[in-house]
């Protein structure tokens, strides 16, 4: 035998005497990028990898029923494939890593990764290691028998290349910033970079958005001019979002238009999402009013108030020009408003604003809000009290009114919150109630006290009050007009004084007087709130009679009146002084020269001191009676000042009386003594002559 | 030797009494004021210290002249300055109103010896035809004291108190006294007649209640009973004197001098012209111190040109009514004198210094131009021994025309400020009671200053033109009743001491 023969029949034997009892594969896999392999920086894009299973058997059985073995022992199980990171500037968005599954040999299939290349990712050629990991299967037979055995957690890894290349003319949103909230505009802070190869000349960047969000037609577009590759732009946006936005991300695009460096135009876009909070900036809390109901001080037509009175209110308190009338009854009211408050909390949830103003505003004309009072600058969080002080006229109840705040806001201009409504409510008591009112020496014709006891039913204490004293009747005048009592603590009362007169001209019985009160309750000032309470006016208390007069005038002579007053009041006179008024021919004697220069004559005076009731004084003047005065009676008046035992003083109604002129006698006792000197001259005379005649007849 | 003095050298003596007795009678007046306020005395108290003064001078005056007729003139013009001298001293020192009163009638004893016997000085010191002159310089002395007494009663009164009203007389008085010793020359006879005294108090009841009705009169109101009982007793007595006079052998006051022409018509003239002047120069003092709101000082300053166009023509007037026929110049007088009021009548509150002035020196020509040429003619027609008596005569003419010029001037303006205001009353509204109004005007009540006046100055012009026929009738006397050629005669035919035949 030949030594080829021997060696063939060496192997033959071998090969059948060799049991088939180890069959093993040999795997190998062979990766490559599907499609294109060029990604661009700023891309978030899909690459596939191709991976083939190029698993062979290492020992190919003769035998003709291996087929089915050799697939089973070439297929590569449970395989996953898994782009390893940190080798290239890509990240996977995907899930990494991917699941395959099994794939018999010589299969190729397909695995897809979402990628994203980073914008400032250096461009370049990136060798990407990609992990398999796979089981496979071995077979085995020995003397007991075949088994199959599963080989896990095997690995390999293979290469990829990708390459990051920048496109010609590309740009990157490198940060959208927004801050945007339903019914409001804001701003849009877009930062791009030109991320591709080329510049871009005369760049402009266009906000495109839709409902709800509007972009303010100022800010739409922004011109870059050149901007060179690499660069980056800074733009801002003005967005008006809807009050029908919702809590979310809308879309909007950014477009890009440039020209290349050839002249061509070209646009470029890309998507962004801008956030839009839907939510309230401000909120109110703790809403207190205080305000009190108007009332109607009746006036009778002949006897106007109004513009005493408004001279008497509280400058702040507007009385209404004319007086409304009441038909059918003679009187006109008018109506004084109270002056009351709102204190309403404001929180600030988001914004940071400046020279805010509070602006509230009732639907109720009755109800006048004074005030807008300026609460600064707000920042997110903030909290302030807004005090309103409002005067009305409404009638008790409750009213509705809304608060609007103006601001300025971060961009400078100037805003209008929405409306927050607020109730308030119009008590029916005023704060400040009359307990009780006494008087003295309040009668017809007298000047009296009003002394009024006020309880303070708050559960503050009242500060600096002053009381105002109204009176719509004529007859009875207030002569002071207002009353200070300062501080009335919680629970406790104050006792307001006035003094008033009643002229003769009133009848006894019950008036109804009004109190206008003024007064600071806690942090609000100059509260203004109306009370009615009755008067009780006595009867005439003091009244004076002439008992008698008796006169000696004679024209062109100084003469006497003498006259009886009696006491015919209830009430005591002190320092009591009788005034006597004359009118031409009469003059009281004594006067100034410039009263009787000006031919007016004065009051002459006499005091009678202290009468009681009942009790009767006599008083005496001197009167100069003009030598032109005819006889006959002249009218005189007499007016009696005194005292009251409170040391007030009064003045009595005038009492006319007369006096009588009388005609002069032929021969006064002058006249008499004259014409006797006057003719003991004559005898003088005569006595002269007759001594001369007898003289002359002796001689 | 003293007879031998130059007349001119003796007048002075006279002067000075003549000139203290006139200017005492406008100083007081501004000094009044302060007197009532240092005594507390009321305004007609005060009014006393004029009255007392007026009414025991015009009683007087004819008195005094006659005792001059019989005593030595010169001796009894020396005492009357010393007694003037005293009542002024004692005026000064008064402690009381009554004692004020009672002193300021022995100043006007004093007084009325000067005054009643200045004129019969002056003839006896000057011949017939040399007396002219040196009436013009009494004339002067008389105008200037009413320019004069309120500068220098203002003056004192405002720096040195009104005592210094009458102490200003005592060391004038002395000096006065001690000249007068020296160079005033015996005059007068004396002849031994018995002084007639029931005539002497016929004469002065009569006039002292005339005076005292004239001056009481406005504010008494003028049918008043006192007023009337006034007149009623004056004119009773003095019938009783003029009969007394008449029947009596050794009269005050020789009737018979009435029959002289020249004498009574320059008595009549004067009288009316005096009449004149005080019933219209009463108001210019209330005007210059009220409306136009000067002093007492100034007002006297506004008023000078008076006196001093008055001391320029007066002494001519004079020399030449010895010279010329004085009628003429008589004539002149009145006629100047009513033309200066009729120009006052057209003043109004505005007028200036400036334009007063051509007024005023209207008026001094007048004044200097009748009344030394008139007290010329009187003094030359009258006996030399009948000289007192006819001077003091003059004098109660002229201070009772006075008196009763300010009583008329009173009751016209008055009456006129009654018309426009019904019930304003019988007083002149003074310097105060202007002041006041304006005072009143300035816080807004113009009305009473702007009534009272335009009622001043309606009541002023009436006043002025009111007085011009008083004037005018000095006038008519003067062209009526004057005979200027015998007066020239007289004088062309006396020498000192001859008597005229009467």
């Amino acid at each position: 035998m030949s030594k080829p023969v021997f060696l063939m029949l060496c192997i033959a034997f071998l090969l059948i005497a060799t049991p088939v009892n180890a069959l093993s594969a040999r795997i190998d896999f062979h990766v490559a990028v599907g499609g294109d392999d060029v990604v661009h920086p700023g891309d978030e894009k899909v690459i596939t990898l191709l991976v083939e299973n190029d698993g062979r058997l290492t020992v190919v059985p003769a035998r003709a029923n291996v087929t089915q073995l050799t697939q089973m022992l070439t297929m590569v199980r449970d395989l996953s494939v898994e782009i390893e990171d940190g080798a290239s500037p890509i990240k996977i968005k995907s899930v990494n890593p991917q699941f395959v599954g099994d794939i018999p040999a010589g299969r190729v299939i397909r695995v897809n990764f979402r990628v994203e290349v980073p914008l400032n990712a250096e461009p370049g050629s990136y060798t990407i290691p990609v992990k398999l990991k796979y089981t496979t299967v071995s077979y085995d037979q020995d003397f007991s028998g075949a088994y199959f055995s599963y080989h896990k957690d095997l690995t390999d890894v293979k290469y990829v290349t990708l390459k990051i290349e920048r496109r010609d003319y590309d740009f990157g949103v490198i940060s959208v910033r927004s801050d945007l909230r339903t019914d409001q505009e804001g701003l849009v802070d877009v930062i791009i970079e030109n991320t591709g190869k080329n510049d871009l000349y005369d760049s402009n960047l266009i906000l495109n958005c839709s409902y709800p969000l509007r972009p303010n037609p100022g800010s739409i577009s922004a011109h870059i001019g050149d901007l060179k590759s690499g660069d980056r732009a800074e733009v801002r946006f003005r967005v008006y979002v809807m009050d029908t936005a919702m809590d979310r991300t809308y879309p909007a695009n950014l477009l890009l238009t440039f020209r290349t460096p050839s002249g061509i135009e070209r646009v470029m876009a890309r998507p962004v999402g801008l956030k839009v909070s839907h939510g309230a900036s401000f909120s109110i809390f703790s809403v207190k009013s205080f305000i009190t109901p108007p009332d109607t001080i009746p006036q009778q037509r002949r006897s106007p108030l109004s513009s005493g009175l408004s001279s008497q209110l509280p400058s702040r308190i507007q009385l209404p020009q004319q007086s409304s009338p009441v038909s059918g009854q003679g009187y006109a009211g008018l109506k004084v408003p109270s002056r009351g408050f709102v204190s309403i909390g404001i929180r600030d949830l988001s914004r940071n604003v400046s020279d805010v103003v509070a602006v509230l505003h009732f639907d109720n004309p009755l109800i006048r809000v004074e005030n807008s009072p300026a609460l600064g600058s707000l920042i997110k969080g903030d909290v302030k009290h807004a005090l309103f002080y409002v005067t009305s006229s409404a009638p008790p109840g409750k009213y509705r009114g809304y608060l609007l705040l103006r601001y300025i806001n971060e961009l400078g201009d100037e805003e209008v919150s929405k409306k927050y409504y607020v109730e308030v409510n119009v008590s029916p008591l005023s704060p400040l109630r009359v307990e009780s009112v006494s008087t003295e020496n309040l009668g017809v014709g007298l000047k009296g006290s009003l002394a009024i006891t006020v309880l303070n039913e708050m559960n503050v204490p009242v500060d600096e009050a002053v009381f105002y004293l109204i009176s719509p009747e004529p007859s009875i005048t207030p002569l002071s007009s207002s009353s200070y009592v300062g501080r009335i603590d919680p629970g406790e009362s104050g006792i307001v004084r006035f003094r008033l007169s009643v002229s003769d001209e009133a009848s006894a019985g019950i008036y109804s007087l009004y109190l206008i009160e003024r007064y600071n309750a806690g942090d609000a000032r100059d509260l203004v709130s109306i009370e009615e309470f009755p008067v009780v006016v006595g009867s005439k208390k003091v009244h004076f009679e002439i008992q008698s007069i008796q006169s000696n005038l004679y024209p062109d002579k100084t003469g006497e009146i003498v006259m009886s007053i009696k006491n015919a009041g209830d009430l005591r006179v002190t320092n009591a002084v009788v005034k006597l008024e004359v009118a031409p021919p009469l003059t009281v004697a004594g006067g100034s020269a410039i009263s009787n220069m000006l031919g007016q004559s004065q009051a002459g005076m006499y005091f009678i001191g202290t009468l009681k009731p009942g009790e009767t004084a006599s008083a005496k003047f001197r009167v100069d009676v003009d030598k032109d005065a005819g006889y006959g009676t002249y009218p005189v008046v007499v007016r009696i000042e005194y005292y009251d035992d409170e040391g007030y003083s009064h003045i009595s109604n005038p009492i006319i009386t007369s006096v009588t002129v009388k005609e002069r006698p032929l021969i006064t006792p002058i006249m008499a003594g004259a014409i006797v000197i006057s003719v003991s001259g004559l005898i003088l005379a005569v006595s002269f002559i007759r001594k001369r005649l007898k003289r002359e007849g002796q001689n | 030797m003293k007879d031998r003095i130059n007349p001119w050298i003796s007048l002075i003596p006279v002067i000075i009494g003549v000139f203290m007795v006139m200017l005492d009678t406008s100083i007081l007046n501004i000094a009044l004021p302060e007197i009532a306020q240092d005594f507390r005395a009321s305004a007609s108290d005060v009014q006393w210290l004029l009255n007392a003064y007026l009414i025991t001078l015009v009683v007087l005056l004819i008195t005094m002249g006659r005792i001059g007729d019989m005593v030595r003139r010169n001796l009894l013009y020396t005492g009357g300055m010393a007694i003037f001298t005293l009542g002024s001293y004692l005026c000064a020192e008064s402690w009381s109103i009554g004692a004020f009163v009672t002193f300021r009638i022995v100043q006007a004893v004093g007084g009325a010896i000067l005054t009643g016997n200045s004129m019969a000085l002056i003839t006896e010191l000057f011949p017939a035809g040399k007396r002219g002159a040196a009436m013009g310089v009494q004339s002067i002395l008389i105008a200037s004291s009413f320019a004069l007494g309120p500068v220098v009663g203002g003056w004192l009164t405002t720096r040195m108190g009104w005592h210094w009203v009458f102490y200003i007389n005592v060391p004038i008085g002395i000096m006065g006294v001690i000249i007068a010793l020296l160079l005033l020359p015996s005059t007068g006879r004396r002849v031994r007649e018995p002084i007639d005294i029931i005539g002497l108090m016929l004469l002065a009841v009569g006039l002292g209640f005339f005076t005292l009705g004239i001056i009481q009169g406005q504010d008494w109101g003028w049918r008043s009973e006192k007023t009337m009982a006034s007149f009623l007793i004056s004119f009773s007595y003095l019938i009783a004197f003029g009969v007394r006079e008449i029947t009596y052998d050794h009269p005050i006051l020789d009737l018979s001098l009435f029959k002289i022409r020249n004498y009574s018509t320059g008595i009549l003239s004067l009288f009316f012209l005096s009449l004149g002047l005080s019933t219209s120069m009463l108001l210019l003092p209330f005007f210059l111190q009220g409306i136009k709101g000067l002093s007492a000082e100034e007002s006297g300053y506004w008023i000078l040109p008076l006196p001093i166009i008055n001391t320029v023509i007066a002494p001519m007037a004079g020399r030449l009514s010895d010279r010329i026929n004085p009628k003429i110049i008589m004539s002149l007088g009145p006629v100047f004198f009513s033309t200066g009021l009729f120009l006052l009548s057209r003043i109004d509150m505005d007028v200036r210094f400036w334009d007063l002035i051509p007024i005023f020196l209207v008026l001094g020509g007048g004044m200097g131009m009748l009344m030394p040429v008139a007290m010329n003619v009187m003094m030359s027609s009258v006996p030399i021994h009948k000289a007192g008596m006819a001077s003091g005569t003059i004098q109660t003419s002229n201070s009772l025309a006075r008196a009763m010029g300010v009583a008329f001037g009173g009751v016209l303006f008055t009456g006129k400020m009654n018309d426009l205001i019904p019930g304003y009353g019988n007083q002149i509204p003074g310097p105060m009671q202007i002041e006041f109004l304006r005072f009143l005007a300035g816080k807004g009540f113009p009305g009473p200053l702007v009534m009272i006046v335009d009622s001043f100055m309606k009541s002023l012009h009436q006043v002025f033109l009111d007085a011009i026929p008083l004037v005018i009738t000095s006038l008519l006397i003067i062209l009526l009743f004057l005979k200027g050629r015998e007066h020239l005669r007289v004088i062309g035919r006396t020498e000192p001491g001859v008597e005229v035949a009467a």
